[in-house]
């Protein structure tokens, strides 16, 4: 899809530490773009921010089982999406991304590119099962190092912290 | 003299105060007569990368993108490697990146070169802070390993199991920076510099074991950007006002610590307000105000509105670019002992110190300063005096660049 062929962006604008360099980016990439902005009730949106935003929903995302409750994740099951931008990636994030069912799904975590969601559910989760399964192997392999280094100078640590 | 400056992270307009400080050094080496380039990295293809508006810079610069699906720290050194044979420089200074800043100066080691540290990258992995549970960690690196590589996994393993790093976590692990070959290259590197340049007493000290010729540079001020402005004759109903800039939103920054100070003189006195530079969090005090995020270019308008600036870091702040520019416009600046602040501000002179973490000291000084008109123009006028003669960028050059750059030619020269 070509982005002047993208019109509606909708973006979840939780407690994202990156979600002002979010917008920011949003509006760049895709100038004169209508942002629907998703967010839970408690959360601040500064002025500039606001302005980014042209018309915000509220949503329950803290847990799966209240957000499918929430009347509006089904209202907006009605619109049409040609971008969904999820912040955050995860089972919950890629089950919204099924049910909204976008023309096109990218999760903008702050990794080095855009990871791009198949939008069915099987699919998106099978895609991150993947992605787990990845990551856990880079993780034993940084724990195998670190136990093999503990191992080799014949020190285990400990919360008293010795000196290496 | 050709001079190649490597910041693998640098932004521009700048985000933080190490573009800054690279920026200054650049332009002001370049006024000096010498031939300058930036060469940076950056990430094709990723929105949320903060770019680099080359426009806006009055220097050469080349952007090395580093990011493709054959992506190795190999391949990425030689890229480097490869536009620096082309530039073909007197001196290279690795300026701030994090893990792969060992493998860029390996591939570089033809050339002389100079280390410049922000802040304490080769010390903390976790998160280049070297702060934790509130205070400076005890440990570090280059001595700890063990403790390090532990305490590094324990707060990045979550976004490791997820598959797509954020790009910190993703250089640590592509550069292996948690293997023995990691922390043997590092040292190394630490060792081959001609000389590092750092922030303060406190980094050169955890330095001095590895390379002999550590150079304390903090940075600057640009004298036209932060004119003096005396502290205006506030008529006595008006408000004292108490201005902590910077990302005060930062916890290192220890904006609790200014708010318990807060609460404290409130308890006696309703004539004065603080303002800070943080809108992100709501905080409700009848003498707090919140403002926004200030660019450089507006922050001295700031300043000049305030009589009292105030810097209660809780981290070893490694320069305090801020404070300098506080002094600059003319204000007493209250700071905590901490890292390059001890070194900007003279006690009593400038302004006042307390012991870091120490509210009611904040609360003291403070009043004090409130209440003594006096003495907030005599430390504004002293403050000024003490960046026009140790401070300004010129000078900065002069005292360490300058050095660094000529000692570099003179090691090169002589293991030739």
């Amino acid at each position: 899809m070509m982005h002047n062929n993208i019109k509606n962006i909708m973006l979840f604008c939780d407690h994202t530490p990156h979600r002002k360099l979010l917008l920011e980016s949003v509006q760049k990439k895709f100038p004169g773009s209508h942002i629907i902005g998703i967010m839970a009730s408690n959360v601040n949106l500064e002025r500039m921010e606001i302005e980014l935003i042209g018309e915000t929903i509220l949503l329950n995302t803290s847990r799966l089982f209240l957000l499918f409750r929430d009347k509006n994740l089904w209202y907006l099951r009605k619109k049409h999406i040609d971008l969904l931008i999820l912040p955050f990636d995860g089972f919950r994030y890629r089950m919204v991304a099924a049910v909204l069912k976008p023309e096109k799904c990218e999760a903008w975590t702050g990794y080095l590119q855009t990871i791009s969601i198949p939008t069915t559910a099987l699919a998106g989760n099978f895609h991150l099962l993947i992605s787990r399964v990845n990551g856990l192997m880079q993780l034993l392999s940084v724990f195998g190092s670190c136990v093999a280094t503990s191992i080799k100078h014949n020190i285990l640590y400990n919360s008293t912290g010795r000196i290496y | 003299m050709r001079l190649a400056f490597i910041d693998h992270v640098f932004t521009w307009p700048p985000v933080g105060g190490a573009p800054l400080d690279l920026y200054h050094t650049i332009t002001h080496l370049q006024k000096m007569g010498h031939q300058t380039e930036l060469f940076y990295g950056r990430i094709p293809g990723n929105p949320l990368e903060q770019e680099v508006n080359e426009s806006l810079l009055s220097f050469k610069c080349t952007a090395i993108p580093y990011y493709e699906d054959n992506y190795s720290i190999k391949t990425l050194a030689n890229k480097y490697k490869k536009a620096i044979d082309a530039y073909e420089p007197d001196v290279v200074f690795q300026c701030f990146s994090f893990f792969v800043k060992p493998h860029l100066s390996h591939a570089l080691q033809e050339y002389p070169q100079i280390g410049r540290y922000y802040a304490y990258e080769p010390f903390c992995p976790r998160d280049y802070r070297l702060f934790k549970n509130g205070a400076t960690c005890k440990y570090n690196f280059l001595n700890t390993r063990n403790i390090c590589n532990w305490c590094t996994l324990k707060s990045m393993w979550r976004n490791i199991l997820t598959g797509f790093p954020n790009p910190y976590i993703h250089e640590y692990l592509k550069t292996r920076a948690y293997s023995s070959a990691y922390y043997n290259l590092l040292c190394s590197t630490l060792e081959s510099y001609s000389s590092v340049i750092v922030n303060n007493q406190f980094t050169k000290k955890l330095l001095e074991n590895f390379n002999s010729n550590i150079i304390i540079a903090g940075g600057g001020v640009d004298l036209k950007e932060f004119e003096y402005s005396p502290l205006d004759s506030r008529q006595p109903e008006e408000k004292i006002i108490v201005l902590m800039t910077g990302r005060a939103s930062d916890p290192t920054k220890g904006l609790d610590i200014l708010i318990k100070a807060g609460k404290l003189l409130s308890l006696n006195r309703n004539d004065f307000e603080i303002w800070i530079t943080d809108s992100n969090t709501t905080l409700n005090y009848p003498w707090l105000k919140q403002l926004p995020w200030q660019p450089s270019s507006q922050v001295s308008e700031l300043y000049a509105k305030a009589d009292i600036c105030v810097f209660p870091s809780i981290w070893e702040e490694p320069f305090g670019l801020v404070a300098l520019e506080a002094m600059a416009v003319g204000r007493p600046v209250i700071a905590a002992n901490s890292g390059g602040l001890n070194d900007i501000v003279v006690h009593e002179k400038t302004g006042l110190l307390y012991d870091r973490n120490n509210d009611a000291a904040l609360a003291h000084h403070l009043e004090f300063l409130i209440e003594n008109k006096e003495r907030r123009i005599q430390m504004g006028q002293a403050g000024r005096a003490r960046v026009e003669t140790e401070y300004t960028w010129d000078i900065v050059m002069e005292r360490s660049y300058e050095k660094a750059i000529y000692e570099a030619i003179r090691i090169n020269h002589d293991a030739q």
